[in-house]
């Protein structure tokens, strides 16, 4: 029986690279509850198998987030399956609630935003173990 | 012919005419007709078409701008009004005005979050200043009271039935007393912590061994014995567990089961108390960690309020859940890694 590498939750999709980077990617127009968060970093303990990896989060399609979500995602329980987080943003929107997170927040984790993926992964490669 | 070519000329002159006019009085749904010929008038009335297409989209773009400041500012108004009810709706469209109302809403969420914490401090700090001073005060009569009571439970040999119960109803009330006092002083010194380095299930054990559990209650406890030692304050975290089985025991007059976890979770462990009690309504959830909150007919309601500042001392989090009929389960994490203490 092969080992799922990929899962999708209410609010993302998540998946191991090759390279050790998790790739998890906001579903559009989703608003995230601190159910939701619990969920997904479940699902990414799984994926990593309980490692802690650079994750990059593509959060481009987001609508909203939860003030209980942010503070989950930034805290202990996100650090111990994210060593580092690389944000990718585009739109006002998004661009508005990636640096809320960071700025208010006050992730537990190296955390950076990005407007491209290429760079994103360049930096998230310093975080693997 | 040519009568045919002016006519024709002035048709379209006037219809050009006709256009302009509309734009002017700003109906910008106005569309020319475009003839087969592709001749000046059609390119004319095509450049006419596309500037009252863009005029309408600008116009109605402006409005929608102008309703959505409307509601920021509303959403304003009332944060400044400290009523953090109302929230900025956030389009799909991801776009500046999506961005402002989603950090509306978390400036908003923010701010009613720290006016709580703030609101939660003041109330400690008067609670802890008054706590002290009434419980100092307090002890002493209460210490006069005990040694009378036991002076008289000395010298009284052979009591009257209805001496001696008077008597234990006081000896009752003066335990009573001290109990509700030692938690005024508790309250006191919660900031303060000694920390050393601890294993928690020997805190759970020698907790469960001080405390005389009700013979109606069956205990089931499940302590996984991998889990690290701690650095934590092993009196406050003691009182911390105190306070859960107590409430739990209190919680299932009529008997049931208690079961107590530990377990490790990456960072932190996880020390889980499950009751079959009672359970706590919804609407009481939210409010159960506040300080002076109590459902119980004796409490004074600082129990749970302790329990959660000594936690979040510890960097650590507490989490309950409860059904009304089936009991509660509280959470306490600790973390294993120590950052920072109060």
């Amino acid at each position: 029986m092969t080992e799922k590498k990929e899962f999708e939750t209410r609010i993302d999709r998540m998946r191991l690279g090759e390279d050790g980077i998790v790739r998890i990617t906001s579903l559009p127009q989703i608003e995230i509850t601190l159910d939701d968060a619990k969920i997904s970093i479940e699902a990414q303990l799984k994926v990593t198998k309980g490692k802690s990896c650079p994750t990059l989060l593509d959060i481009r399609e987001i609508k909203s987030i939860t003030r209980k979500a942010r503070m989950y995602f930034a805290g202990k329980e996100s650090r111990s399956v994210n060593s580092a987080m690389g944000i990718l943003v585009n739109s006002p929107l998004s661009k508005m609630v990636g640096n809320l997170f960071i700025g208010i927040n006050k992730p537990d984790m190296p955390t950076k935003l990005f407007l491209s993926e290429d760079k994103a992964i360049e930096w998230l490669k310093r975080y693997i173990e | 012919m040519n009568t045919d070519l002016e006519l024709y000329k002035k048709r379209r002159l006037e219809e050009i005419r006709k256009i302009i006019v509309e734009l002017v009085l700003g109906n910008f749904e106005v569309q020319g007709s475009i003839s087969e010929l592709s001749d000046e008038y059609d390119a004319i009335i095509t450049g006419l078409n596309a500037l009252a297409e863009e005029l309408l989209y600008k116009t109605t773009m402006l409005a929608a701008s102008e309703k959505r400041i409307e509601e920021f500012c509303e959403v304003v108004i009332s944060i400044a009004s400290l009523d953090y009810t109302k929230k900025a709706s956030v389009g799909d469209e991801g776009n500046e005005f999506d961005a402002v109302a989603a950090g509306l809403n978390v400036l908003s969420e923010e701010l009613k979050y720290s006016q709580e914490q703030l609101i939660r401090k003041e109330k400690f700090e008067t609670i802890g200043k008054l706590s002290g001073n009434i419980a100092h005060e307090l002890r002493n009569p209460l210490g006069v009271i005990g040694n009378s009571l036991f002076y008289l439970d000395m010298t009284l040999k052979e009591k009257e039935g209805k001496v001696k119960k008077h008597l234990n109803i006081i000896k009752n009330q003066v335990a009573k007393s001290n109990q509700i006092i030692g938690e005024l002083l508790d309250f006191v010194k919660i900031k303060k912590l000694f920390l050393i380095e601890v294993n928690i299930n020997f805190i759970i054990k020698a907790v469960l061994d001080s405390f005389e559990l009700p013979k109606n209650i069956i205990l089931n406890t499940k302590l996984d014995a991998k889990i690290p030692k701690i650095q934590v304050d092993q009196e406050k975290i003691s009182q911390v567990f105190h306070n859960i089985i107590l409430n739990a025991v209190q919680a299932m007059p009529k008997g049931g089961t208690l079961e107590i976890h530990t377990q490790m979770q990456k960072y932190m462990i996880e020390v889980i108390f499950k009751d079959t009690g009672e359970g706590i309504l919804k609407e009481t959830l939210p409010k159960i960690f506040e300080p002076l909150f109590s459902t119980k007919v004796k409490g004074i309601g600082l129990g749970l309020s302790i329990v959660q500042e000594i936690v979040n001392n510890h960097n650590g989090m507490i989490e309950v859940e409860s059904k009304v009929g089936e009991g509660s389960t509280f959470t306490i994490k600790l973390p294993t890694l120590r950052k920072e203490v109060i």
